[in-house]
């Protein structure tokens, strides 16, 4: 019975593609030029549309403005060079309408022409988006310099758990000795225990975006839940169903943190986020001089 | 596969116009590898991330957040196609009904895989996975990575059944068909103009200067001072630290800028795809390495724009007569063909020294054609292999053409880029 199923659906699935691409009506030069033309005009109207409602100004609107002007000027060269364009597309559309393999054919100039339209117009498909941006990189520095801030805020416990957050091997690589501001994460078991952890436990690419700041969290108590379940999946050695030394990382990644030495999950009883001063020295002790307690809140 | 569709797809619409290649008889070892690649990475993807969570977050949290490209438009377009709209008549679902959808990406992907009903996987597959991919999109990340692994999968759902390598069926390699070629040009298509389309958006965003405004000292120096603490996202320090110099910023920034912009090549400059694919690959680990973005599952998709296919692609090696120390070698090149992929013949009348002619009529000559060689002897694929790097190709090159050359000035053939997707592009202006 499934595989009968499976046969309907195979034979339903690729007769609809098909039928899909043949019910495309036949498409000439002229309708992909204007098919041009109106992607170039919303790439030029979007991103004006844009900058006057939202009012922006700096990075933004350099970002959006740069669209409009590459859409006009493509817009403007379409029109000055049409004599040399429409021979062009007047080759592609030949091409298109050769009688043989045609469902070939059109899945290729649908895409071709999804992909170049879409670029023009800037629109995420959800399995396609116009590329990745470009963009370049500001001096940022999590360096501080004096006065050092004195929070002391941690228990001994909770102080020792800071510091195993941090890598203090790495501050040999630093030019120098430093003091570096930072955040860190920390879990609390029902046995008074606390151990570092970080927010690659939340499985979300961006969980700033969800959670909000470290500083404010919100959806706290989905956030509990998805920490305490990843939590025991990390600790039997996994990463959904894969071993975590095999698995692939999630797209944003974090350090990897070793849990399975920690209490069980079903233990947790609490998460706090800290902002922490490092006295960072590459010759000798890498400490934390300054722990504040920025926000917590209890797992259910 | 029918001989039917190789005698229509041979007619000529004009002398020679059918550009790119795209409908081209070919064998089947590209697409399986396509095939088997894309649902493995898939299959990879899915079994390693949990997107469960997304059904205990409230109805608040799916509200596109990271907008920064897509908020031209009123709704962004993913709403739709990734079918979130039915969120705004239904409930979302909770972390079981999530679960499922994901245990059928896995279950398409490894049922594909193992060729049990492929096309029918990968129409499934896709579905699914684009369905939990808008779920990240609505929620935190405009993109999360998979783009390339959809895009594939897309392509494998667009492609003829009779293409897919299949459980039970007798997949020979000796086949040749129309539908094993056009799939991979699709595929190449799409990732040709994914790097490409990232490249122009830099000259768009930043300016042609973008190589020396990007500045990658700035990330490494931040990225080192991130490494010491667990809760950020992943830096190497010891990679990070040999970026700190501005000057790894200036000749690394041209060379992935140009990589980027001509890597829509890899359709037309088959020779140039090792150092296009390489310097990506190298491209992507950096990124890991300095900001924690994670890319690098893309490098399985972009080894598919070798040309696989020249590994199984049967020729004919024309050898003159005339000069010994060539009609030497080809009798050691015969013991080397293992799988009989070429036929010899001796040629006194050829206007060069060796000439080597693929099944699809291209010919190549001299150094061109002993790299074509090169490829179908395993003992000969390190020596094909070193060809492709640029350098290596070019001292070679000077030093072989001038051997070549001196059978007394004899007309010297074009030499001919090595796939079957360049020729009909030049015959097509």
């Amino acid at each position: 019975m499934l595989s009968v199923c499976c046969v309907l659906l195979n034979e339903w699935g690729e007769m609809t593609i098909r039928s899909l691409f043949q019910r495309i009506p036949r498409v000439s030069t002229r309708h992909v030029f204007v098919w041009l033309i109106i992607a170039n005009v919303i790439g030029v109207i979007l991103p004006v549309i844009t900058i006057l409602m939202k009012g922006y100004d700096g990075s933004r609107f350099r970002y959006y403005a740069g669209y409009a002007v590459f859409n006009a000027l493509i817009l403007i060269l379409a029109f000055r060079y049409k004599h040399h364009l429409l021979p062009i597309i007047d080759r592609c559309v030949e091409w298109l309408h050769h009688p043989t393999e045609q469902y070939a054919r059109r899945t290729v100039f649908t895409v071709g022409m999804v992909i170049f339209l879409g670029y023009f117009t800037k629109v995420y498909l959800g399995c396609w988006f116009p590329a990745i941006s470009g963009w370049g990189y500001e001096p940022v520095t999590i360096v501080i310099n004096t006065p050092i801030p004195q929070h002391d805020d941690a228990s001994e416990i909770e102080l020792a758990a800071l510091n195993a957050s941090i890598v203090s091997e790495n501050a040999r690589y630093l030019k120098g000795r430093c003091f570096l501001e930072n955040q860190a994460m920390l879990l609390h078991f029902e046995n008074g225990e606390s151990h570092p952890a970080n927010m690659e436990l939340t499985n979300i690419v961006f969980p700033d975006y969800v959670f909000g700041a470290f500083s404010d969290r919100r959806n706290t108590t989905a956030l509990g839940r998805i920490i305490k379940g990843t939590l025991e999946n990390r600790q039997n050695g996994r990463r959904f169903l894969l071993p975590e030394r095999v698995a692939y990382p999630e797209h944003a990644t974090y350090h990897r943190i070793d849990y399975s030495a920690q209490p069980p999950a079903d233990e947790l009883k609490r998460v706090s986020f800290w902002t922490v001063v490092v006295d960072a020295n590459p010759d000798g002790r890498t400490k934390i001089v300054s722990a504040k307690l920025e926000d917590s809140f209890d797992v259910e | 596969m029918s001989n039917e569709t190789n005698a229509i797809s041979s007619t000529p619409l004009r002398p020679g116009f059918d550009f790119l290649g795209i409908i081209r008889n070919s064998p089947p070892l590209h697409f399986y590898l396509l095939q088997f690649i894309a649902f493995s990475y898939l299959l990879f993807r899915f079994l390693s991330r949990d997107f469960s969570v997304y059904g205990l977050l409230p109805e608040d949290a799916f509200n596109y957040p990271r907008t920064f490209g897509m908020e031209l438009w009123p709704i962004p377009l993913l709403h739709l196609t990734t079918f979130q709209f039915i969120y705004d008549i239904i409930p979302r679902p909770n972390q079981p009904v999530i679960l499922t959808m994901q245990f059928c990406v896995i279950g398409a992907s490894g049922t594909g895989l193992l060729g049990i009903r492929p096309k029918l996987c990968a129409i499934v597959a896709f579905a699914f996975a684009m369905h939990l991919t808008g779920m990240v999109q609505a929620s935190n990340a405009e993109i999360e990575g998979g783009t390339l692994a959809l895009c594939a999968i897309l392509v494998l759902a667009l492609s003829p059944s009779t293409a897919f390598y299949r459980w039970g069926h007798n997949c020979r390699l000796s086949q040749r068909n129309t539908a094993f070629h056009w799939p991979v040009f699709l595929f190449l298509m799409i990732v040709g103009c994914f790097y490409s389309l990232a490249g122009l958006n830099k000259v768009i965003d930043v300016g042609p200067h973008w190589p020396f405004v990007a500045h990658l000292e700035h990330l490494a120096t931040y990225s080192i001072e991130t490494s010491l603490f667990t809760i950020n996202r992943y830096s190497n320090a010891e990679v990070a630290a040999w970026f700190t110099s501005p000057w790894t910023s200036y000749i690394g920034g041209p060379v992935t800028f140009v990589a980027e912009l001509g890597f829509i090549l890899i359709l037309f400059r088959p020779r140039w795809r090792l150092s296009l694919v390489a310097t990506m690959c190298i491209f992507h680990g950096l990124v890991y390495y300095l900001a924690g973005i994670n890319f690098v599952g893309s490098g399985f998709l972009l080894l598919l724009c070798f040309d696989w296919n020249m590994l199984v692609r049967r020729g004919t090696v024309l050898v003159n007569s005339t000069n010994g120390p060539c009609s030497d070698a080809i009798g050691r090149i015969e013991r080397m063909d293992r799988w009989g992929l070429m036929t010899f013949e001796e040629s006194p009348e050829i206007d060069c020294d060796l000439i080597f002619r693929d099944e699809n009529g291209m010919t190549y000559s001299d150094v061109a054609a002993i790299e074509q060689i090169a490829a179908r002897c395993p003992r000969l694929w390190a020596m094909s292999l070193l060809s492709r790097v640029p350098l290596v190709h070019l001292l070679v090159h000077m030093r072989f053409k001038r051997q070549f050359a001196i059978g007394a000035g004899r007309k010297q053939y074009e030499s001919v880029d090595d796939d079957n997707t360049a020729d009909s592009w030049r015959l097509a202006g």
